[in-house]
């Protein structure tokens, strides 16, 4: 009977140890060539490679999320990449943390596993997605950047800035995403894994508070603006609502912070507050 | 989450497409209202991979059978038929030219700290900057740096995510200059403008209310468009607006007066867009305020519009699968080849007795044009939580490639037994 316990316990540890946990970090609309460095940045990274046994089983996607989240080059190329990250580093429990945009692209494929061979893969090693501030029912933002461009066709004149992904996160388009196509949010079957969000819940901006340069200053005037669509609980871009609106709430920011500090919209991709220590902590659990 | 190993690759299986159903197999229940189902069939472009155009959507086109289930979580409360978005709008777009600027136009503003957007065709010649934007506004002229509480630039905007249009001046005028008409006025203008107005703090808003989120091409979708103020409905003095199918092509709508204020518009998509995406109706209006201020507001009302080149054949079969799960083959006409998806949501009777919903299954192979069927597997792990009798609901059949949804029925299967 010893012998059997002894040996039970000795195949659990053994299977613990070859779990190869990864991490994958899926950043937010735009095309990124290096997200390492231009999305992420180098202590948001390295905060997060901290909660990893083996540091070498991190990947930063580069992908074109300018498109729709359905796009080859969107949830393609994501696909592509976690499937090349776990077949070379044989991983079979891996994290996926977004940021904004990224985690609708992420939901695309966790809600249409079939769309794709590859996607099923994948899906079998995810053990969670860490979603931060995802555009889940989209933002107002983008409706008011977009929704003027409805000229440039009744007119025949452009007018600069055309962004399908930017399209997709309309509010409108993103309720009709989520109740044709997207699974996980109210009265829509459950993804198959976790979908954790964590939400943003306020800007500061006050020249006087040290909290508002975390991750950069300059987006204060703009807020000033944007403000003025968003609801009173929100990260500057996102609103609560719209963050928590797939999947179940992980954390608010002020509840796990350092001192309590809101997470702006910008700040979310950044090791402020102790995010990446957040993060790190939750790959070891 | 023990689901995600229920998650099988469809490689595996001869029986994911499987032959046409037989003709003694089970109908399916009838179509309720709100059920999206084709009455005829239309056969549909060649998907757009590899399309020349760089701006255009690129589609993978997978060509393996894959099938998956879950179990769903307990107490899941589903709503199998999609719900119409609409939001209150507080905003209005003019397109105006250079001339018209030069000389002045009228805005009409409801309420005090408007938002004003001017964006620029020529972003170069267009640019303009606060001091060079003139505003009267209850009897005082003023530039635009001095009748604003803040102005921002596109680059400004960017660093929140704001993306707005290369070139854009965006100004929230200072609250204590009230509301009432304002004439803006920008002596340096170049070429054409878009002039977008947005009032966050009016409880003036008119919402277009559609009366379905998907239909077929060819069926009608109708909408209702009401100004409100408050709780309180006012009347329209006009609306207008059109139609926009993904690949931009606009269609221009007759909206109808209800003689009360109430405007509604039917607008039926004819021709199938040269992309997927989503359609859009943009409706255009004007009303007053009750006080002879005009009110203006703009809102867009978003919807799915499918090709109907395939259709379940109304015939299904259920087994007991080889793993002890449970297979639902699914009769499919299908008008053209494509990569054809079905998904559905198993009920059963819970623990407490109760009907609930059990678990969630998809399966997509490419289909051949003619008669066919797809195979829902439930594995045994998904089926967990329920036991007989079982109703399938919320049944979809999309074409992938064309990333739309042909065919939704809320309920369309009861047995007792596989």
């Amino acid at each position: 009977m010893q012998r059997m316990m002894l040996m039970g316990m000795l195949a659990a540890a053994s299977a613990t140890v070859h779990a190869a946990t990864g991490v994958a970090l899926v950043h937010g609309t735009g095309k990124q060539t290096n997200a390492y460095g231009d999305y992420w940045q180098a202590d948001m990274v390295e905060g997060i490679r901290n909660g990893l046994a083996d540091r070498n089983n991190l990947l930063v996607v580069n992908c074109d999320f300018e498109q729709y989240m359905w796009d080859d080059r969107a949830a393609g190329c994501l696909a592509g990449q976690l499937t090349n990250f776990i077949q070379n580093r044989n991983i079979d429990r891996l994290i996926v943390i977004t940021h904004s945009n990224g985690g609708n692209v992420m939901r695309w494929i966790l809600s249409n596993p079939t769309w794709d061979a590859r996607y099923p893969e994948i899906i079998r090693r995810i053990v969670k997605v860490d979603a931060i501030a995802p555009s889940s029912a989209g933002t107002p933002l983008a409706d008011a950047a977009i929704a003027g461009n409805v000229f440039e066709t009744s007119l025949g004149w452009l007018l600069g800035y055309k962004s399908d992904a930017v399209r997709q996160q309309q509010l409108g388009w993103m309720a009709t995403y989520n109740q044709q196509y997207l699974l996980g949010t109210g009265g829509r079957p459950a993804l198959p894994v976790a979908f954790r969000d964590v939400v943003g819940s306020d800007v500061v901006s006050a020249i006087w508070s040290s909290q508002a340069y975390c991750g950069g200053y300059t987006q204060s005037v703009g807020l000033e603006i944007t403000q003025n669509w968003l609801s009173s609980c929100s990260d500057g871009f996102i609103e609560c609502s719209s963050a928590q609106a797939a999947g179940t709430l992980w954390f608010k920011d002020r509840s796990r912070t350092s001192g309590g500090a809101v997470l702006n919209h910008n700040q979310s991709r950044r090791a402020c507050f102790g995010l990446s220590s957040i993060l790190a902590n939750d790959i070891r659990e | 989450m023990t689901m995600k190993k229920q998650i099988l690759l469809a490689s595996l299986l001869a029986l994911l497409v499987a032959g046409p159903v037989r003709a003694d197999d089970r109908a399916m229940l009838p179509a309720t209202a709100g059920d999206l189902v084709p009455t005829h069939l239309l056969a549909s472009e060649p998907a757009a991979a590899g399309r020349l155009d760089a701006r255009a959507p690129r589609m993978r086109i997978e060509r393996r059978p894959v099938h998956v289930s879950w179990a769903l979580p307990a107490g899941s409360a589903l709503q199998p038929v999609p719900q119409p978005f609409a939001r209150p709008s507080r905003e209005y777009w003019t397109d105006v030219s250079a001339t018209e600027l030069q000389r002045g136009v009228e805005l009409p503003l409801t309420a005090p700290g408007a938002v004003i957007r001017l964006s620029p065709s020529d972003v170069r010649g267009g640019r303009l900057q606060a001091d060079g934007v003139q505003l009267r506004i209850g009897g005082h002229t003023l530039s635009g740096t001095r009748a604003s509480r803040t102005v921002a630039g596109a680059r400004t905007l960017a660093a929140t995510g704001m993306t707005v249009p290369e070139a854009s001046l965006v100004m929230q005028l200072r609250p204590e200059l009230g509301a009432g008409p304002v004439r803006l006025q920008a002596a340096g203008a170049s070429g054409r403008y878009v002039v977008h107005v947005f009032e966050p703090r009016s409880a003036l808003t008119v919402t277009a209310l559609a009366d379905r989120d998907d239909l077929l091409l060819g069926q009608r979708l109708h909408v209702e468009v009401s100004l409100r103020e408050g709780d309180r409905t006012r009347p329209l003095q006009a609306a207008g607006g059109f139609l926009r199918s993904p690949d931009g092509t606009t269609t221009v709508l007759d909206y109808r007066d209800d003689g009360a204020g109430h405007f509604s518009v039917d607008a039926v998509p004819l021709h199938a867009s040269g992309v997927p995406g989503l359609w859009e109706l943009h409706s255009f209006t004007v009303g007053d305020d009750g006080q002879g201020h005009a009110v203006r507001r703009d809102t867009t009302s978003v919807f799915a519009v499918a090709v109907p080149d395939a259709r379940l054949s109304g015939l299904a079969s259920t087994r007991r699968a080889a793993d002890r799960g449970i297979d639902i083959t699914l009769g499919l006409i299908a008008a053209s080849g494509s990569r054809f998806a079905v998904s559905g949501v198993l009920y059963g009777r819970g623990g407490d007795g109760h009907l609930v919903a059990g678990a969630y299954a998809q399966s997509a192979a490419w289909v051949a044009p003619g008669d066919g069927a797809l195979v829902l597997h439930f594995d045994p792990a998904s089926l967990a939580g329920i036991s007989a009798p079982y109703e399938l609901r919320d049944l979809r059949l999309q074409d992938q490639p064309a990333v739309s949804t042909v065919e939704r029925r809320a309920l369309a299967l009861r047995f007792a037994q596989p």
